[in-house]
């Protein structure tokens, strides 16, 4: 009833407010602090008077009539001296290295120090996982899978031979005499107490000793002057104290027989606690299978005797530890917990493996190795798997898989069955990466309307080609050429620019399928040099002209179109040929033109260029006869007469002779020789004409001319 | 979660290397929670513990009881924090380690008594907050509770605090004296106005009788 009582009050104060309570318990945790530290002061001050008093008790030798009582008989109404304060109580003992701090100690922290010896672990097993680093490894897991059992029992550490310092803890709020009390038997008196004791905090100094193991301290007997009786305080707290010395006879554990399987390992143990520091009572020893994440089995071991260990159900070619776990104290200052005693990674064996493998861009092969004994190995199934995508399965004999994207990631699967339980094993891989090719191109000549050129490819895995070939002018567009083996191309423009692309397709075989870059380059046609040609005129002859060419043409683009001859007074005359550098049967002593038409293409797109040179040319003239006429002698009837008759280029003769007296002709003579007419008539007047001719073959025919001269005869 | 031991000592001990000898600022253990780094609890050990461990002994009077009471109380605010980001860290911790240790009074007490300063702070108030053990008893309790509430709301904050203290965190009046700076019988003379202020209240709302 009473209980239920007290539960309803304490329902309804437990539901007093959030703000009242936040309120009051910021202000309560501020005050207490307050209060705490302004209680350290005070407990200063007590500790002085309590040595004053503790100097006068011993020095008065004033021990009086000790009187007391069990105070396990004390009722709730006993609980003060005759003088109404409140009797000392016992709370507790703890020991300590150093000397302690009687003002650092208050009540409320339990007045507990631990000490730590911080030994290390006896045995470094390694790191197999990788995981100790991070707070894995097989102690940590075996932390986790053993209980400790947990105990209340609160335990100091020394070193052997060490001092330390027992302390017992005495609630004695009104501060009354403490005067003795007894540890292990023996009685300690005040004035035996360590400096820096006071009315609550009792310390010795004690020596563990050359022992190891564990000491026991028991304090007894807390005598208190009560007025002038002596009395027992009251003893509500653990009496005894236990102090672990360290020994360096830790438990060991040897392993021997080791047999590795597909899926087992068997070995002996045996554990040896030579001190021994491992509990009898329970389960203490262990042997745990550890996989890198978790203790995945665990079999008890005995201690002293041989064990025979199997782990089964191991998975095959996997890393295992497998260590001895042990919980026990080992006296080194960090409590009871679990300790590895040995420990020793192995892989379980393995029933396949892949061999050596090659790849290329597209494919693989492999090979697959199997453990010896294994018999279902014809029955495994090898699949292929992208992205953990299958992609195919593959025959269980085949060792090549092609048809893969170069670049690609892959993981060949490998099943088979072991005992019922399907296992695998992968092998991860990627395919050779082809790169993307490459090409430059050369220009290796050029001329006015032509390009060589070369192209190098660099494409080792020769997936690509080149597809095109075009060259591009700017005005023009662009020429594809067909064959893409072309490396030379005519037909260009002179002098001008042009850009030769290459157009390249190729395919990684990377799934993306076919690609294609160009490359190009620039390049300049040379420029033509235009055709000169310079007439020279030969030996001037009465009926013809030649004529020689000189030419300059580097190009050879010179094309002679004709060759006229235009003269004074006749047509022009058209060369037959336009390799005639004679013309014949002119007029003599004539003037000519003589023209030559040519004709020439740069190749600059500008087409073909006329032109014509000339230059005057003549012939050489005849010259003209000339005659002259005289009368040698005149007689009556004859007359003679001489001519002379100059005709260098023979183209004139004498035509006639004549004999005129008055109009009438009287005689003509075709002999020019003879230079005489006779039979005239006295005193006659008569004229004597020669007629000659001549042609100068300058077009303008025969030319008939006389000189005539007049005489009279002799009279008779 | 990774299992965490909170009363190893050496645990804390070694946790009080990385964060200094100070106390840390509560945003930062707060923060540590967050972080789900265990020196949290070993940052608020430092700062609270005796704190907390004095309330927990005020109730249950039993060192061994007090400290597995602390060590629930951590546990308790490391399973909270997060998601909880408490405005006031010594409140939330405070109300733990309080219901904590009076859950643990509640089952130990089931079975035996034992003298401790909330029971004597109950007693006290036997007068006022009888047990209303009829099947209105829900009712009446919540009734009581904003009763109660309405009660405290309308006292000084100096009697708000005694209250407190004394009821919900089982302060001894000797310390409620000495964190106040006044005597006992002034706490006491305090009480006992307060009690007699509760039940006439708790009269006039017809939820005890006279």
């Amino acid at each position: 009833m009473n209980n239920d009582k007290h539960n309803y009050k304490l329902d309804l104060i437990s539901g007093i407010d959030d703000d009242i309570l936040e309120r009051t318990t910021q202000r309560r945790y501020a005050l207490s602090q307050r209060r705490r530290r302004g209680g350290l002061s005070k407990r200063l001050a007590v500790i002085a008077v309590a040595a004053v008093l503790a100097v006068c008790l011993v020095s008065a030798g004033v021990v009086g009539v000790m009187l007391w009582q069990n105070g396990d008989d004390h009722g709730e109404d006993l609980l003060l001296t005759s003088d109404g304060r409140r009797i000392p109580i016992f709370q507790g003992i703890s020991v300590s290295k150093e000397r302690p701090d009687i003002t650092n100690t208050a009540k409320d922290d339990g007045g507990v120090q631990t000490l730590s010896l911080s030994k290390k672990p006896a045995i470094n097993m390694g790191d197999p996982f990788g995981n100790i680093i991070i707070g894995g490894g097989i102690e940590a897991a075996a932390t986790e899978a053993i209980a400790v059992p947990s105990s209340a029992e609160k335990i100091y550490y020394a070193e052997k031979y060490e001092d330390v310092y027992v302390t017992v803890h005495v609630s004695n709020p009104d501060g009354v005499e403490i005067l003795s009390f007894t540890l292990n038997g023996k009685k300690y008196s005040s004035y035996m107490f360590e400096a820096g004791s006071d009315l609550q905090n009792l310390v010795l100094k004690c020596n563990v000793g050359g022992v190891e193991g564990m000491i026991e301290y028991t304090v007894d007997g807390i005598k208190y002057v009560d007025g002038t009786e002596i009395k027992d305080a009251r003893m509500e707290g653990d009496r005894t104290v236990k102090v672990g010395v360290y020994t360096s006879n830790q438990p060991t554990a040897v392993a021997s027989g080791e047999r590795i399987g597909f899926n087992d390992l068997s070995f002996s143990v045996i554990v040896n606690d030579p001190h021994p520091l491992i509990p009898k009572e329970g389960e203490r020893v262990y042997a745990v299978m550890y996989d890198g994440l978790r203790i995945i089995d665990k079999k008890p071991i005995t201690v002293g005797e041989t064990t025979d260990v199997t782990f089964e159900s191991l998975k095959t070619n996997k890393l295992y530890q497998y260590g001895i776990a042990a919980v026990y104290d080992a006296l080194d200052g960090k409590g009871e917990r679990v300790h590895i005693l040995y420990s020793n990674a192995f892989y379980t064996n393995e029933i396949a493996a892949f061999g050596r493998f090659t790849t290329t861009d597209s494919s693989i092969k492999f090979e697959l190795l199997w453990a010896e004994g294994f018999d279902n190995a014809s029955s495994c199934r090898i699949s292929l798997w992208e992205d953990d995508v299958k992609i195919r399965d593959i025959a269980p004999d085949a060792r090549e898989i092609d048809g893969l994207y170069s670049g690609n990631s892959y993981v060949i699967k490998v099943e088979y069955d072991n005992n019922g339980v399907t296992e695998s094993i992968s092998l991860g891989f990627s395919t050779d990466k082809n790169t993307v090719p490459e090409l430059s191109i050369t220009i290796d000549s050029v001329s006015a309307d032509s390009v060589r050129f070369s192209v190098e490819e660099s494409d080792p895995r020769n997936c690509g080609k080149i597809v095109g070939i075009e060259v591009v002018h700017e005005m023009h567009g662009k020429t594809v050429i067909s064959d893409p083996t072309t490396r030379y191309i005519t037909g260009l423009y002179s002098d001008n620019s042009y850009t030769l692309r290459v157009i390249y397709e190729y395919d990684l075989n990377d799934g993306e399928g076919v690609r294609e870059f160009k490359r190009s380059k620039l390049f300049n046609t040379q420029a033509n040099t235009a055709p000169r040609i310079w007439v020279h005129l030969g030996e001037r002859t009465y009926d013809t002209i030649t004529f020689n060419l000189n030419v300059s043409d580097p190009d050879n683009l010179l094309k002679i179109e004709s060759i006229e001859l235009a003269g004074e007074i006749n047509e022009t005359i058209v060369a037959p040929s336009v390799d005639t550098r004679k013309f014949t049967g002119l007029c003599a002593g004539r003037n000519y033109q003589l023209v030559i038409y040519y004709s020439y293409d740069l190749g600059d797109g500008n087409g073909v260029v006329k032109k014509s040179v000339s230059t005057t040319a003549y012939t050489k003239n005849y010259v003209s006869p000339s005659l002259s006429l005289e009368i040698v002698d005149v007689s009556k009837d004859a007359v003679n007469f001489s001519i002379s008759f100059s005709d260098i280029d023979s183209v004139g003769k004498i035509e006639k002779i004549e004999l005129f007296s008055g109009e009438s002709l009287v005689a003509v003579t075709q002999d020019i020789t003879s230079g005489a007419f006779t039979d005239l008539r006295p005193n006659t007047s008569y004229t004597i004409r020669v007629t000659y001719s001549y042609d100068l073959k300058n077009g303008n025919g025969v030319s008939t001319v006389y000189k005539q001269i007049s005489f009279t005869s002799a009279s008779e | 979660m990774k299992a965490v031991k909170f009363l190893k000592k050496e645990n804390m001990n070694s946790t009080k290397h990385t964060l200094g000898e100070g106390y840390a600022d509560d945003g930062i253990i707060i923060e540590l929670y967050w972080q789900r780094d265990e020196s949290a609890i070993a940052a608020t050990d430092r700062k609270y513990g005796k704190y907390l461990y004095v309330i927990a002994y005020n109730i249950l009077r039993d060192s061994m009881d007090s400290e597995e009471s602390l060590n629930d109380t951590y546990l308790c605010a490391w399973n909270r924090i997060p998601p909880a980001r408490p405005t006031v860290l010594q409140v939330f911790l405070s109300k733990i380690a309080r219901d904590i240790a009076v859950d643990k009074y509640r089952k130990r007490t089931a079975a035996r008594r034992v003298p401790s300063e909330l029971i004597s702070s109950l007693e006290e108030l036997d007068d006022c907050l009888a047990c209303a053990n009829t099947v209105e008893a829900e009712m009446l309790a919540r009734e009581g509770r904003r009763v109660l509430n309405s009660y405290l709301r309308s006292l000084s904050k100096k009697e708000e605090f005694i209250f407190v203290c004394r009821y919900y965190y089982a302060d001894s009046i000797s310390s409620i004296a000495d964190m106040l700076n006044v005597s006992e019988s002034t706490v006491f003379r305090s009480l006992a106005r307060m009690r007699k202020g509760l039940k006439e209240r708790l009269v006039k709302e017809g939820l005890i009788n006279e």
